[in-house]
């Protein structure tokens, strides 16, 4: 397992723990006599290496990973619109973009909400609306816009499987589906996916122009008990099916919806967790579980059927930023990973109750985001002991077998 | 009943209680000979060979909560990253020479106490104004007003019970903000033997800022005072963090002749703690980089300052 990290400072640090140390059962005889002499042994340290230099403007904002040619490399949306390439090995630029919606104007507005690659197509998204589709085989310098959809918009994710299927959501933005096939002008009809309102009236509708590829668009949830609007602002979503129909949407007055497209515009669960916003969300162990941090150091996780917090993954002291769940690819166990303002990585296991801190590392700057390398293998370190029996072993001579043929 | 090879008894098995008690002082009395005894011998044995002592001394250091307190790993030791990065974080215009100019308010609706603490206030950190608050007025409005009129603090003085119990700090323009508890107030004209303060702009100390987040809390202090002290007027503002408890005092230093100095205390004193510390400036729904929780508090020998 190695962890690549990403900071407001600019730098992208890769972070490989050492296993952790079998205490082997030291026979009692050697035990007695080297009691007095032992000490205990400095253990392997974690390895961080930095990657670029310290530089607010280019703060890393989001990251992705990207298999290009075979070549497995790290995709990293900076805060002044540069979006790099990067090799995981020794950090050198591969290749760079420029997303020209992104830190514009003397106010230098314009985040990056969105980004992901998925068959050598970038997809990136900024807070004013752009979502640009870019084919990496050109020769480009910048991003292709393909289609504005307004501004307040917070958070755009493509469905991992089906990378057609576009998510959006804002500030008094519902929560709207789209075909990135339509947008682009690449197909006319939607493909792949029913929803609830294909079979309704809505089809005969004129539809207007704005809704040209859209696959399905959210509805408020009923007025409270003071019949008064409840105010939309979605801060993250996640798709939880393979099929793109189920929705998971958290939101700033910190409540997380699930939505069913094939069943209704409302969603389908809607539960209140904690007290402050929730900023960020990730599917969990599980499709069935999300996980969700909010502004204080909170960090937790949401089973979706019944709505109930499942986990509360301790230790932060500052706001968890982005996190995600892996294999480890040790122990076959799934890990909860998390990067915060405390300046931490977090490492968490899923198997017990206790949901233990397994590692832990300081890394200086306040963390923004983290991907993980699930197929990296760290190096076993050499068992000494063991080497010395192996030698024994392979000096004797082979004996061979004198034991006669009776038959 | 004292036994030969000198060892104390019990005498709690004596049922005669004179006897008892007999016995027990005159252990007590022996004890306090023999420790006596053995001081004088070892201060005999000093004299000739002060070395022993020296060495004697620089052994016999007590263990405090302070010095055994938990290891932590964001210690800041000459890092070359971290100066890095604050040499370009929300506090590098100040320390590139920008004069500091703040803004003292109080809480809605403040009493007469909270107006005399932020009168102390404003005796302690030069350039400062003070604001009354109008009860219309948010906080977030409050701190668009300081940006615009080139204000580079903003304390905000919270009062409950007719009492200060709380200061948020918010460094303008891009923050962070902190909020502290306040406790043990004590004005300057309580203090026995205080001085008056000038005009003149103090030094500043900061003693045990060590940590990462002790770092950060350190230059929001240093960011309130100008960069040069104007040394005839002899004033020092001390910030002493201990047990993340921090203390706060200004005196005055008086020579006495060309070797010895005396302390004048000036004062007000009080004491903060960190709560809070968050990105930016203050909003209620911004992102905390730092917040205390009572489950944070694993061991007595556990700082984060």
């Amino acid at each position: 397992m190695r962890y690549f990290t990403g900071d407001e400072s600019g730098l992208v640090k890769s972070i490989v723990f050492p296993l952790p140390v079998v205490e082997k059962k030291v026979k009692k005889q050697k035990s007695q006599t080297d009691k007095d002499e032992e000490k205990p042994k400095e253990g392997p340290k974690t390895q961080i290496n930095v990657f670029g230099t310290v530089n607010k403007e280019e703060a890393v904002e989001k990251m992705a990973w990207a298999t290009i040619n075979d070549e497995k490399m790290l995709v990293i949306a900076r805060k002044n619109g540069k979006i790099q390439f990067m090799s995981p090995e020794d950090g050198s630029i591969i290749r760079e973009l420029i997303d020209e919606n992104v830190c514009v104007g003397a106010k230098k507005e314009g985040t990056f909400i969105g980004l992901s690659v998925e068959d050598d197509l970038l997809f990136t998204a900024s807070s004013n609306g752009q979502i640009c589709w870019t084919d990496l085989n050109t020769d480009t310098k910048t991003t292709t816009v393909i289609t504005s959809l307004g501004k307040d918009l917070t958070c755009a994710r493509l469905h991992p499987q089906l990378g057609h299927i576009l998510a959006v959501g804002g500030k008094e933005r519902e929560l709207t589906l789209y075909d990135m096939n339509v947008l682009s002008g690449k197909t006319d009809a939607i493909t792949g996916i029913e929803t609830s309102s294909t079979n309704n009236t809505t089809k005969y509708k004129k539809q207007k122009e704005n809704e040209k590829g859209q696959i399905f668009q959210a509805k408020n949830v009923k007025n409270d008990y003071l019949d008064l609007r409840v105010p939309v602002w979605i801060t993250d979503l996640q798709f939880v099916n393979a099929e793109a129909t189920m929705i998971a949407v958290s939101t700033h007055y910190h409540q997380i919806r699930v939505y069913d497209i094939k069943a209704a515009r409302r969603p389908v669960l809607d539960v209140e967790v904690g007290k402050t916003p929730i900023k960020r969300m990730s599917v969990g162990v599980t499709l069935d579980q999300v996980l969700y941090a909010d502004t204080t150091n909170d960090f937790g996780a949401v089973e979706l059927k019944h709505g109930k917090v499942v986990a509360q993954y301790k230790g932060q002291t500052g706001a968890t930023t982005a996190f995600c769940s892996a294999i480890d690819n040790e122990t076959k166990e799934t890990v909860v990973v998390s990067v915060s303002l405390d300046r931490f990585l977090r490492v968490h296991e899923t198997s017990s109750i206790h949901r233990k801190l397994l590692n832990k590392a300081y890394l200086k700057q306040r963390l923004t985001a983290v991907l993980v390398d699930e197929s990296y293998e760290v190096e076993k370190p050499v068992d000494e002991e063991a080497k010395e029996e192996d030698d024994l072993w392979s000096s004797m001579s082979t004996t061979s077998s004198k034991r006669k043929n009776r038959s | 009943m004292v036994k030969s090879d000198g060892v104390k008894a019990s005498t709690a098995d004596i049922k005669n209680k004179h006897k008892r008690e007999d016995i027990y002082h005159k252990q007590k009395a022996d004890k306090a000979k023999a420790k006596r005894e053995r001081r004088q011998l070892l201060k005999k044995e000093e004299e000739k060979n002060p070395e022993a002592k020296e060495a004697r001394l620089k052994q016999n250091v007590p263990k405090t909560i302070d010095n055994t307190r938990e290891q932590e790993d964001t210690f800041v030791e000459d890092d070359e990253e971290v100066a890095q990065e604050e040499a370009t974080d929300e506090f590098a215009q100040y320390f590139s020479g920008q004069t500091p100019k703040i803004l003292i308010t109080t809480s809605k609706k403040a009493t007469p106490a909270c107006y005399d603490f932020c009168a102390e206030l404003l005796s302690i950190f030069p350039n400062t104004q003070f604001v009354k608050r109008g009860v219309k007025h948010e906080m977030r409005k409050i701190i668009e007003f300081a940006k615009n009129r080139e204000f580079t603090d903003m304390m905000i003085v919270n009062e409950d019970h007719k009492t200060p119990n709380a200061i948020t700090l918010v460094h303008l323009p891009d923050g962070p903000t902190a909020y502290f508890k306040l406790t043990s107030i004590t004005p300057a004209d309580k203090i026995s033997g205080h001085g008056r303060p000038t005009a003149h702009q103090p030094e500043i100390i900061l003693n045990n800022f060590n940590t990462r987040l002790g770092h950060t809390v350190g230059r929001m202090f240093s960011a309130l005072f100008p960069q040069l002290p104007e040394f005839e007027g002899r004033q020092v503002v001390t910030f002493h963090n201990q047990r993340d408890f921090i203390f706060v005092r200004r005196h005055r230093y008086i020579f006495k002749d060309t070797e010895r100095v005396g302390l004048q205390e000036l004062g007000p004193k009080f004491t903060l703690k960190l709560k809070w510390l968050q990105k930016g400036t203050y909003d209620r729904n911004g992102e905390y980089e730092w917040m205390f929780k009572q489950d944070m508090e694993t061991s007595r020998r556990k700082f984060f300052l």
